[in-house]
């Protein structure tokens, strides 16, 4: 991520320029994609999700802090996105009974497993602040210290949030037999 | 060790993060408890899955449905009203409608792009502004006369053209409005032909389409290119109307269609 680049992009962007917002757009849209992917377990939201992010930052550039991070107040924004759109749901995403049933033999539910579709959805059973730290490091591949500058935390309340975010999704995966304690 | 204490030390150890004399620890806990070495089968089998679930390509389609939006309007650091680009609102009737207001505002930031595009040419999109260098001329009118808006609004309608060298027909890019419900695009059914309709999210929004009419069902935030084939040279009237929750708005543009190039 490199701040200065976006810090001009930003300004240009300000003075009327989409192709300057085009250029975050491409820069950041897979980071924003996979994280909204991991919070709403839906591509259809996540896609939508995404796009209105990008539109809100775009009606909203005014008003960011260019003292900040780009890729902070944006994130924010997404997050808000896709919260909103997980409340209008209003159902949680179940996981998908069928794919685990008990007559899948042990080796079917390791494929199942290796192709990470129950992590997936394990996922969406976390809550908000464990899921967002999952995503964050393991599919995003940021440091604890860059989620902490992220969202604002310090890196050691990071690192214990992961913990316990891995704990209570090894949890739901034993429940669901993918794993055993 | 309590079993946080040994779990904090596995995910160390998985996450690469433990040091020398933590992974000599735990080795020796591992090498000693069977419970600990489940306790560390599991967590492995947690980091493993989460390398599998592989992180994955925006689609495309994001890019160019929030330009496409940038295009049809919103301004940089504008919450409502895009700056005018192409073709300006010419009509306006102040009125004390202010219900009125976000619904036609939307519908003029959310409005519709209108690239005229010329397939043997084959480049990528290049808005080419309002003088439509490659461009056919387009003109038009949204919201209409009747429509009850606050002149602010009014003075700030636009209905931006692109003209981009990339297909030989008409595209009509919409981006629903807040509010927005149902989107009618009305034309000659003898002058364009509807060819093809991509939504900004597949499945969600239903259309209608019959000759000389397409009926979209929208929701908020909704983005589609709707593709028009020219079937003869000459003029073409395309009316827009928006019905949402807050009434309805409505939109004609005129435009003159070249023979058909082989």
């Amino acid at each position: 991520m490199t701040t200065e680049d976006d810090a001009t992009l930003v300004r240009r962007s300000l003075d009327g320029d989409r192709d300057a917002f085009g250029e975050l757009v491409l820069r950041y849209q897979d980071l924003l994609f996979n994280v909204a992917l991991r919070m709403t377990n839906d591509r259809e939201d996540a896609r939508d999700a995404t796009q209105s992010a990008f539109l809100k930052a775009w009606r909203k550039l005014g008003t960011f802090d260019r003292r900040n991070k780009f890729f902070s107040w944006l994130y924010r924004i997404l997050v808000n996105e896709t919260l909103n759109r997980v409340r209008r749901r209003r159902v949680q995403v179940p996981l998908d009974e069928n794919m685990i049933a008990s007559e899948r033999s042990p080796d079917e539910q390791a494929e199942i497993a290796e192709t990470g579709a129950l992590v997936e959805a394990g996922l969406v059973r976390l809550r908000r602040e464990h899921r967002e730290v999952i995503v964050l490091r393991h599919f995003l591949g940021m440091s604890h210290g860059e989620i902490g500058g992220l969202l604002h935390l310090p890196e050691k309340t990071v690192k214990s949030r992961l913990y316990t975010a891995r704990q209570a999704l090894a949890q739901v995966l034993r429940r669901r037999g993918v794993t055993s304690a | 060790m309590n079993d946080n204490e040994l779990d904090r030390l596995i995910q160390d150890e998985l996450e690469g993060l433990a040091t020398p004399e933590a992974a000599e620890r735990l080795r020796a806990i591992l090498a000693r408890d069977p419970r600990a070495r489940a306790r560390h089968g599991e967590m492995a089998s947690v980091f493993r899955a989460l390398r599998e679930a592989k992180r994955e390509s925006a689609p495309a389609e994001i890019r160019e449905g929030v330009l496409a939006a940038i295009a049809a309007g919103h301004e940089a650091g504008a919450s409502r009203l895009g700056r005018p680009a192409a073709v300006t609102s010419t009509r306006r009737r102040p009125t004390g409608l202010g219900w009125a207001v976000p619904f036609l505002a939307g519908a003029v930031v959310g409005g519709l792009v209108v690239a005229l595009a010329y397939p043997h040419l084959g480049a990528g999109p290049g808005a080419l502004g309002p003088s439509g260098r490659t461009g056919l001329p387009v003109t038009g009118t949204l919201p209409p006369p009747e429509a009850p808006v606050a002149p602010r609004q009014i003075a700030r309608a636009v209905l931006p053209v692109e003209a981009r060298p990339v297909g030989g027909a008409l595209q009509l890019r919409f981006a629903a409005p807040p509010g927005a419900r149902v989107m009618t695009i009305e034309f000659d059914a003898g002058t364009l032909a509807p060819l093809e309709l991509r939504w900004g999210r597949p499945g969600r929004g239903r259309a209608a389409i019959e000759p000389g009419r397409v009926r979209l069902e929208l929701t908020e935030g909704d983005l589609g290119v709707l593709v028009l084939a020219p079937l003869r040279a000459g003029e073409a009237t395309i009316r827009v109307t928006t019905q949402g929750d807050a009434g309805t708005a409505q939109g004609t543009l005129h435009t003159t269609l070249p023979p058909r190039k082989e």
